[in-house]
């Protein structure tokens, strides 16, 4: 029903007229089509008006291109809309937690760390509870154009999230929409019922309770609060559809803030709330009548032409003259970027995926590969000029990973403008401090000497698919067994020939030691959660596995090759380390 | 079933167990009726996805379809009939797709081991008549319609119309090449992509009346393939969910047994 109100839309807006009869020819010929659906027998008529289709296809399709002219930089990036909770504290909790379908996380009644059951998992604030929906939605993308997505609260992208340190959230989240869905918090520490395994669905109809505890592990009885995440994401991860339903817009943003954080921006170190700005990058590409394109038969990885920022295509942002925190987030399928500013200004680096970086660096260009994300300060007062681009300057040709090698990519200045920054005003005064070289978060190095095992995983293709260690994903065995508490040497091998894989570790943070035997740029040197793997990449981590108890996964975040089975699972059990173990539990 | 689980190891897992199951609590007590219960009601909020499909209102969601894609090209079956590839084979039925040549020596004979269950499983839930598998020749210069019979001979695959029809198919190089590239079975290294050895070993799949497809690996674990594959392709929830129901329960029930017995 909203497709066809889209489709008339979208005649109006291509300009060239033979386009837009040829796909009324093609609206008028479905028609006939759908009404003798019922029976086998009559397709001599059918195949007559499909072939007609055809033609009509060859305009309409997003296949070569995204067929929608429009002007950039005429709408303004929204910020999404805080998710506001139903209820704070136990008793005032507005419905039964776990009493629905797919319940709740265990740990929900016992709170206790893995490694040590007579430890409870440090926790400070009394409990939060939201209720999210999965729907579809219609949105408008394009200008002018209405766009059929698929939405957390039915908005892309869905709401921010944002919780405290040591604050636990109940979110029970519905799924309306014909996917089997899985929500993943992504960069965050919690127990595997709310991880987003992908074979732990919210069925449609249903409802899961995602427990998030917001907590942080232990680091020898002390509580590791170098270990406290800053910019999550949430996103879809049920098997065989992630691809699907991320394009399609389930995403949206979490984000934690700690005391030690909190104490940063009250000492007016870091901008906070309204100069803290999460920016989500999509690529997408659409067809002409205003629906998003997607080939679920593409495993190479989706590309789009169009830039989804916050939603919109192409947007501009208003900022004041003084420092912007902006939180960069790359969600999409297979699209690298490379994010620069269009006066070659550098960007103030604050943090690596989920967390702070000990001190701040200065960072020209920032390569993010899909659900990778960067923190950054970027000082508007000192701009003279009244307009500023945010461009991506990294070229990729194909699923496969932008062209060149992980430290030496093909790049192209100017790049594709992907913001447009209108910048307002006189020089804001007692702006915050923060620049290269401020104090952050301290970190806490995984020492050679903690290391229990040593697991190499090899990511390769044959015939046609992507496999780990000559393995596709078995959702009922643990491929690695930590033990509990411990930490672990993985090497991180890419023999895919010329195939970028950024591998995501779920429940903490991994640490990179090596890439291709030299230590990695400052800015991976730290914490990571998504580990770049260029064309015949080494990477060596080291890791810990603590607080949980699994199955967890991890994958190659390109969502194509994470759907066609490039997953392995771990679990961190007592008497590990083992391999190849059956799940210790499961919470379908 | 393919469900092994190690034993719960200390009284710690067990008692998580027994607490998950208490949120769960108010669906045990009837877990009898509880999976026939737990479908009507996913079907009922499916129903305009599954019962009204062809109506005007749902005719959009048809609009841009998977298969609009794919070249409605001519083919010959290893009985000599000519076929066209959608409006033959495609059309308002599930399918399960499979790039093979008989002179392969590679992945392809194992292939054909997997469908052959698959053909047999998969007929057991769809219904013969609403489910077809179709083997498209890499080699259709070599492949005639007497190689395709010989060929189905050796690797055991029979005409039996008591299970869902197998179709093995040959037709013209270039357009089965085309329509290869259109189904996403090619390598993007145009080396790889000439080499019939590498070819890809992946079920391209799908149920053209949902415009639901997806292609997955060969040599994953079968019965996951299997459940993936009905869970993509399925007409309705029931079809779609009763294994994902079915291992909730298991899991379910597992952990009640583990508490009664310690």
């Amino acid at each position: 029903m909203k497709k066809s109100i889209s489709r008339r839309q979208a005649i109006g807006s291509i300009s060239a007229a033979a386009a837009a009869t040829t796909i009324s020819a093609s609206l008028g010929a479905r028609r006939s089509r759908t009404r003798s659906r019922t029976g086998r027998g009559e397709t001599s008529l059918d195949s007559g008006t499909r072939s007609q289709r055809l033609q009509a296809e060859t305009v309409v399709d997003a296949r070569t291109g995204t067929p929608i002219p429009f002007e950039k930089f005429t709408q303004e990036m929204p910020i999404p809309p805080v998710k506001q909770p139903l209820a704070v504290g136990k008793q005032n909790a507005p419905w039964v937690v776990g009493d629905c379908f797919h319940g709740v996380a265990p740990e929900y009644y016992t709170r206790t760390v893995a490694e040590d059951p007579t430890l409870k998992y440090p926790e400070k604030y009394p409990e939060k509870y939201y209720e999210m929906r999965i729907r579809d939605a219609v949105g408008e993308v394009i200008p002018g154009v209405q766009t059929p997505c698929c939405g957390y609260d039915g908005i892309v992208p869905g709401p921010t999230f944002k919780s405290k340190g040591l604050e636990p959230i109940i979110v029970r989240t519905w799924n309306d929409t014909h996917f089997e869905c899985s929500m993943h918090l992504h960069g965050g520490h919690n127990p595997s019922h709310g991880d987003g395994y992908p074979n732990f669905y919210i069925l449609p109809g249903q409802a899961r309770d995602y427990y998030y505890t917001n907590t942080i592990p232990y680091h020898h009885g002390v509580p590791d609060v170098g270990e406290a995440p800053s910019t999550m994401w949430y996103h879809d991860h049920g098997m065989d559809v992630t691809a699907h339903t991320c394009v399609l817009g389930m995403a949206g943003f979490h984000i934690q803030i700690d005391d030690f954080e909190q104490g940063l921006i009250d000492r007016n170190v870091l901008p906070s709330d309204p100069y803290d700005i999460p920016i989500m990058i999509a690529d997408k590409r659409f067809n002409s009548d205003g629906t998003i394109f997607f080939d679920p038969l593409d495993h190479n990885g989706y590309l789009g032409d169009v830039y989804c920022v916050n939603g919109k295509a192409h947007p501009y942002f208003r900022v004041q003259r003084r420092k912007y925190r902006f939180r960069f987030l790359n969600a999409s399928n297979a699209r690298h970027i490379e994010l620069r500013l269009s006066d070659a200004r550098p960007f103030v680096g604050i943090s690596n995926d989920s967390w702070l970086l000990p001190h701040a660096i200065e960072r020209d260009s920032i390569l993010l590969s899909p659900a990778k994300r960067a923190d950054v300060v970027i000082d508007f007062s000192k701009v003279d000029a009244n307009e500023m681009y945010l461009e991506n300057i990294l070229l990729q040709g194909d699923g496969r990973g932008p062209d060149g090698k992980l430290l030496d990519r093909d790049t192209q200045i100017p790049g594709v403008g992907l913001v447009k920054f209108i910048i307002e005003g006189d020089p804001v005064p007692g702006d915050c401090s923060v620049d290269v070289g401020t104090e952050l978060r301290e970190h806490i190095p995984i020492l050679e000497s903690e290391i229990e095992a040593t697991r190499v995983f090899e990511f390769h293709r044959r015939k046609g698919a992507w496999q780990i260690n000559q393995e596709f994903y078995d959702e009922f065995k643990s491929n690695a067994c930590p033990r509990v508490g411990s930490a672990e040497r993985w090497i991180l091998r890419n023999t895919a020939g010329g195939w970028w894989h950024p591998i995501h570790i779920h429940l903490e943070s991994h640490q990179i030691q090596k890439i291709d035997g030299q230590a990695p740029p400052e800015e991976w040197a730290y914490k990571s959660d998504t580990c770049m793997l260029g064309p015949n990449t080494e990477a060596e981590i080291f890791m810990k596995f603590r607080t949980f108890t699994g199955p967890f996964v991890f994958h190659c975040h390109n969502l194509e090759h994470e759907d066609m089975r490039m997953m392995f699972v771990f679990d961190p059990i007592k008497d590990g380390p083992k391999s190849n173990q059956p799940l210790s539990a499961y919470y379908p | 079933m393919k469900m092994n689980f190690a034993k719960k190891a200390g009284c710690c897992v067990l008692s998580l167990s027994t607490l998950w199951m208490a949120g769960c609590g108010q669906q045990l007590a009837d877990q009898g009726q509880e999976s026939s219960a737990a479908l009507t009601e996913l079907e009922q909020k499916n129903k305009v996805r599954v019962a009204s499909l062809s109506t005007d209102e749902y005719e959009s969601v048809l609009d841009a379809r998977v298969s609009d894609r794919f070249p409605d090209i001519e083919l010959i079956d290893h009985r000599g009939r000519d076929l066209q590839f959608y409006t033959d084979l495609i059309e308002d039925r599930s399918v399960v797709l499979v790039y093979f040549y008989t002179r392969c020596v590679g992945s392809c004979p194992i292939t054909t081991q997997v469908v052959k269950k698959l053909r047999k499983d998969l007929g057991e839930v769809f219904g013969k008549d609403d489910l077809v598998f179709v083997s498209l020749t890499l080699e259709p210069e070599v492949d005639s319609p007497e190689e395709l019979q010989t060929y189905m001979k050796i690797q055991g695959v029979e005409d039996d119309s008591t299970l869902p029809d197998w179709v093995y198919a040959t037709g013209n190089f270039e357009e089965l090449d085309a329509l290869r590239k259109n189904l996403g079975i090619f390598d993007l290294d145009p080396i790889i992509d000439a080499d019939k050895t590498e070819h890809a070993a992946i079920l391209t799949f799908g149920n053209d009346r949902l415009d639901r497809w997806a292609a997955l690996p060969v040599g994953m674990d079968y019965e996951q393939l299997k459940s993936a594959m009905i869970r993509i392709m399925g007409n309705n929830p029931r079809q779609r969910y009763s294994s994902a129901v079915q291992y909730r329960e298991e899991a379910m029930k597992r952990f009640q047994d583990n508490v009664v017995k310690n």
